[in-house]
């Protein structure tokens, strides 16, 4: 009997200590404890029946084919090459080292997606609210259409135009000096390697380290009565002239290495493939669609006393939004714009519709080569849990402190 | 309550071992050319989007060399060509598939290599369709030989052998390429046509086909030279070795018919009239060849009536016959030069 | 100057030049708009070619080409489905969009639509397989194009709904298990992208099943869905279940309710009105992530549309191709919403009245 009141109130006690409002439980389920405790049971052990017949199915399948099941061939040799990385890699590499290129690619392709698509989000969601009725109908329209049709299908639109739209190598676009547009992707000229870069490096880390220090004292002396004019300023201040000026003190060297078109492609510079190009088109477009509404109801959240108020103080339009709305729009922001950060993160998973090298089509190569199905699919999985937990974790982290601020 | 509450758990746990281990035992054993004689249906793992190879077209039928395999094999077996269950599977679905039970013959232009055999544990049958690994250029870029291809893009499909063999032979020669991977053949060769890449790589026969349906076949090279061997052969999974014997010898028994001169059109009056006992055997008149292999003893009349000997498979689909032409090359009878060569029927 | 040419206009005209920097932006962005039009409208409708037997009636630096749409509509829309009886598909996708736009309203609620389902499923299961009736057996491996986006739409969503029921009130009990396994369910799922979803039912759940119990491809792929969506699903249900008052759950305690009914006829009913916005979120989201079957060889409208591409007598109409199939999804998506705030703003008007 102990064990049972204790599962009980073990139940009761952690729904109690959720933190969101609950202000209905079903009541009456108290007396049906017992009941409950005899489903609760046969309900594991089910589970558990079913998940040994599931696992002896598998292994009488896999028992079949003689494969070696486990994650041992991540060690074997890759024998495909990837075309892009972030770290040296070739084929004859290992498959756990195809798997590091690919998890790099994916947080590459979503760090600048969700980069890109706060941006437009941010700028359309403004178009949307502005009062220029054309500008206001044009955001809308685009917002409609963007988020009404597939990713998979402006995925596969967009790299299909890129990649045969764009001229060949040999007859590249060239919009300015040293950028070549092409339909292998467009490069782009990249500073030469100079001495100076590492003081630069050194002076930009420096700023980035005094910015918060000028903030945080800042803030202290309004705190205290005595009011900086223009605290962000100051900021920004600290943050860039460190950097600029080392640069400037080393003579400006701005040396580029420009590609060139050597044998049969462009040798040299920046290179960003046409697969990576139509993952940020597709996703930014999409996502910006979500990510506008997003901050359009923030915006429209924040009470009109509030805008009407700093109105009444003489505060101009430009300054009411960056003063007022925006910063108390960004706690209604904040969860579901880290929410749609995080589907962009799995919607990069489509990648492997174009061929651009992340972690799912990896995966897909090495379950073609090697048959180990049940591995490289609980990889892609676990690789994309991971992801969510610590993106969830990171969101709870910052309401805690959106809502401390509130106080 | 609690006693009835475990009485109850134990009696779902034991239901669930029995299932768990009835099936457990259900898998694995037993030879799948029983199961397919006693289910009446083959069921056959191919490709839908390849034209003479394995094709579904829009009115709902499927054609070309690997399809017809599995007719074949469907004919020997059951004495009926129509009945197979095609399933159109992708690269990354195609070993799952045979692995799950869910297909008994993979025949889908599967490359036979050791580490295939070894390490997934299939058996391939075969080869019964050899080619090699080739490159297409544009003339325009002045290439003739694989070894000026250093620092080109080169077009692969992904996960397939082609792509290991690519990157095996540049690193042997000390040379470099940028891959560009394509999903399907479509999307490949659509990327070269529009200059995505300098070369793609695949069996030279296939090549060929896409060449011929270009815009202007005469800017492409088809380069000489073959930088691997491809045995292109249907798969089963090991542990069938009474399945495996039919079908390998189904395939030996294709080049022999040609080699005797049967085809679809006399293969019934050969029957009939021919007093050659290698004739008369094979097409079962004589002796117990199939019935010993438990399959009808008039199997291979009834696969070479239902598709035709291998000639005639290989130039229906691939060859002169077909949209696409491809020489026999080294598909040809060993007597006309070629390598398609049977173990004797005594 | 311009405020006074706004008191001078009608309202409607007013609103465009309210302040000078407003006019100014309104200007600019029908600039852009005007130089930006032409082009379009010349590609997409006057130097367009509307009828051409092959690719050579369709120059190639002319106008769109819907010629090719014209001639590859048929295996755009129905995928493989045999030609003869397309008319079949149609007619049964009809019967499944008419059955969801009428169960979408929560005034049609009752035991009678219960009924319309169970009968509209019938004639839909015999219509698409066929084999009764003198109507030609069709597999479902034929089953393609704008059918069977709908088909995995509607069914994902169908019984996503019912098993998000009990998932949903299993997050809602005070029973440990329960409320673990659900949890644990609901976060798996929602950590993990739908293609790994769909990739597991294809390709390893023919490994996990025992011989003979496989479901066919389209069932397979149908399953992945669902339990994709019914993760999804049991989140918004269980707002709506955190929605709903107390006392409703006091008053029909003080009626004597028994668990299963106040959950049946009080708070479920109340919890799906509630709801209704998102669930209409979530049909749209379903409905443009059948697409992914793509990936793993299916023919749903996209794919079908990619097979389209594939004919060497039309070679290059991507473009043309992938738009039409953009506007057949965004019309699609476009109208369910549309419904949505349409049923939204009926049942609001209701209940405050």
């Amino acid at each position: 009997m102990a064990v049972i009141d204790a599962g009980g109130e073990g139940g009761a006690g952690h729904g109690a200590r959720g933190d969101a409002p609950r202000p209905a439980r079903p009541p009456g389920r108290r007396r049906r404890r017992r009941p409950g405790l005899v489903a609760q049971v046969l309900f594991l052990l089910v589970v558990a029946a079913l998940a040994w017949a599931v696992v002896q199915t598998a292994a009488g399948n896999l028992d079949r084919l003689s494969v070696h099941s486990g994650y041992g061939f991540l060690w074997e040799k890759a024998p495909f090459e990837l075309g892009e990385s972030l770290i040296p890699y070739k084929a004859g590499d290992s498959y756990l080292r195809a798997f590091e290129v690919g998890v790099l690619n994916t947080l590459k392709v979503a760090f600048l997606g969700i980069l890109l698509s706060t941006l437009l989000g941010l700028v359309v969601a403004l178009g949307q609210l502005s009062p220029s009725v054309v500008l206001a109908r044009v955001c809308r329209s685009y917002v409609e259409v963007a988020r009404n049709v597939p990713l998979l299908l402006q995925l596969i639109f967009w790299h299909t135009v890129l990649t045969r739209a764009l001229p060949p190598v040999r007859r590249a676009l060239s919009p300015v000096e040293g950028v070549y547009l092409t339909n292998r992707g467009v490069f782009l000229p990249v500073p030469l390697d100079d001495p100076a870069y590492g003081a630069v490096a050194a002076a930009a880390l420096a700023g980035a380290l005094l910015a918060p220090a000028v903030w945080l004292a800042c803030r202290r002396r309004a705190r205290l009565g005595r009011r900086v004019a223009h605290p962000l300023r100051w900021t920004l201040a600290a943050l860039l002239l460190p950097p600029l000026a080392a640069f400037l003190a080393a003579g400006a060297p701005l040396a580029v290495e420009a590609p060139q078109l050597r044998g049969f492609n462009f040798v040299g510079g920046l290179t960003v493939t046409p697969e990576l190009l139509a993952m940020l088109l597709g996703l930014t477009i999409y996502t910006a669609a979500f990510n506008a509404e997003i901050i359009r109801a923030g915006i429209l959240g924040v009470p009109r006393g509030q805008t009407e108020a700093a109105i009444a103080l003489g505060l101009t339009r430009p300054r009411v939004m960056r003063l007022v709305v925006l910063p108390q729009a960004l706690r209604i922001i904040l969860p579901p714009i880290t929410n749609s950060c995080l589907n962009l993160t799995k919607e990069s998973s489509l990648a492997v519709a174009i061929g651009y090298p992340e972690l799912v089509r990896v995966a897909n190569v090495t379950l073609t080569q090697t048959g180990q199905a049940i591995e490289c699919i609980s990889i892609i999985m676990l690789v994309y849990l991971i992801l969510s937990l610590i993106t969830s974790a990171l969101l709870n982290w910052m309401n805690a402190r959106a809502r401390l601020v509130a106080r | 309550m609690i006693r009835k509450a475990v009485a109850a758990g134990f009696a779902a746990a034991a239901l669930a071992c029995t299932i768990g281990s009835a099936q457990a035992e259900g898998t694995g054993k037993g030879d799948l050319l029983d199961a397919i004689k006693a289910r009446g249906e083959l069921h056959c793992g191919t490709l839908n989007y390849l034209p003479g190879v394995g094709f579904l077209d829009d009115k709902g039928q499927w054609s070309g060399f690997d399809v017809d395999f599995c007719k074949a094999a469907a004919a020997a077996i059951l004495g009926d060509a129509s009945k197979v269950r095609f399933t159109a599977l992708t690269g990354a679905q195609m070993f799952p598939a045979l692995q799950s039970g869910e297909i008994d013959i993979l025949s889908r232009s599967v490359t036979d290599t050791i580490s295939r055999e070894t390490k997934l544990g299939l058996d391939f049958i075969g080869p019964n369709h050899l080619t090699g690994q080739g490159f297409m250029v544009h003339k325009s870029a002045g290439v003739t030989d694989v070894k000026g291809l250093d620092g080109a893009t080169i077009c692969v499909l992904a996960g397939t052998v082609t792509e290991g063999y690519l990157a095996d032979w540049f690193r042997a020669h000390g040379m470099s390429f940028t891959p560009a991977a394509a999903e399907n053949s479509d999307q490949m060769f659509s990327m070269y046509f529009d200059d995505r890449c300098d070369a793609v790589t695949m069996e030279p026969p296939y090549l060929a086909i896409r060449r011929s349906r270009s815009a202007d076949p005469a800017a492409h090279v088809i380069l000489k030279t073959l930088i691997a061997k491809s045995f292109e052969a249907p798969v089963i999974l090991e542990g069938s070795p009474k399945l495996r014997e039919v079908l390998q010898w189904m395939h030996w028994g294709m080049v022999t018919a040609e080699e005797l001169g049967i085809t679809s059109a006399n293969a019934a009056q050969m029957k009939a009239g021919s007093k050659d006992p290698v004739v008369r055997r094979f097409l079962g008149v004589e002796g117990t060849i199939g019935q010993d292999m438990g399959v009808p003893n008039d199997w291979m009349l009834q696969v070479v009536e239902a598709v035709g000997n291998y000639g005639e498979m290989y130039d229906r689909n691939l060859g002169k016959d077909s949209k696409l032409g491809v020489p026999r090359g080294m598909n040809a009878l060993w007597r006309d030069g070629g390598a398609m060569i049977a173990p004797g029927w005594q | 100057m311009t405020t006074r040419l706004a008191h001078r206009l009608p309202p409607r005209l007013a609103v465009l030049v309210e302040t000078p920097a407003v006019a100014l932006v309104n200007l600019g962005v029908l600039a852009l708009l005007v130089a930006a039009l032409p082009p379009l409208l010349d590609w997409a409708v006057f130097s367009a070619v509307w009828r051409a037997d092959d690719m050579r009636g369709c120059p190639p630096a002319g106008g769109a080409c819907w010629a090719f749409i014209g001639d590859k509509a048929r295996l755009i829309f129905f995928g493989l489905y045999p030609y003869g009886e397309q008319w079949r598909a149609a007619l049964a996708t009809a019967l499944l969009v008419a059955l969801v736009v009428v169960s979408l309203n929560p005034r049609c609620w009752s035991r009678r639509l219960a009924l319309a389902w169970g009968l509209g499923l019938a004639v839909y299961s015999l219509l698409m397989w066929g084999g009764l009736l003198g109507l030609a057996p069709v597999e479902s491996a034929y089953w393609g194009g704008l059918p069977l986006t709908v088909l995995l739409t509607v069914f994902g969503v169908f019984f996503g709904l019912i098993l998000a029921v009990p998932v949903a009130l299993a997050r809602f009990s005070d029973l440990p298990v329960f409320k673990a396994a659900a949890t644990l369910y609901v976060e798996l799922v929602r950590g993990v992208p739908l293609i790994s979803v769909l990739f597991m039912a294809s390709v390893l759940l023919p490994i996990f099943l025992p011989d003979g119990f496989t479901p066919s491809g389209l069932g397979r792929v149908l399953a992945g869905i669902v339990l994709f969506f019914t993760a999804y699903m049991a989140e918004v249900l269980r707002g709506g279940l955190q929605a709903i008052p107390r006392g409703q759950y006091e008053a029909s305690r003080s009626l004597g309710l028994s668990y299963p009914v106040m959950m049946a006829r009080v708070v479920l009913p109340q919890a799906f009105q509630t709801i209704l916005p998102a669930l209409i979120n979530l049909i749209i989201a379903a409905l443009k992530g059948t697409s992914l079957v793509v990936i793993v060889a299916m023919l749903d409208l996209l794919g079908a549309a990619q097979a389209a591409l594939a004919d060497p007598d039309w070679i290059g109409f991507y473009v043309e191709d992938y738009v039409f199939v953009a506007a057949v999804y965004a019309i699609m998506c476009g109208s369910i919403s549309w419904y949505g705030r349409r049923v939204e703003r009926n049942l609001g008007s209701a209940q405050s009245r």
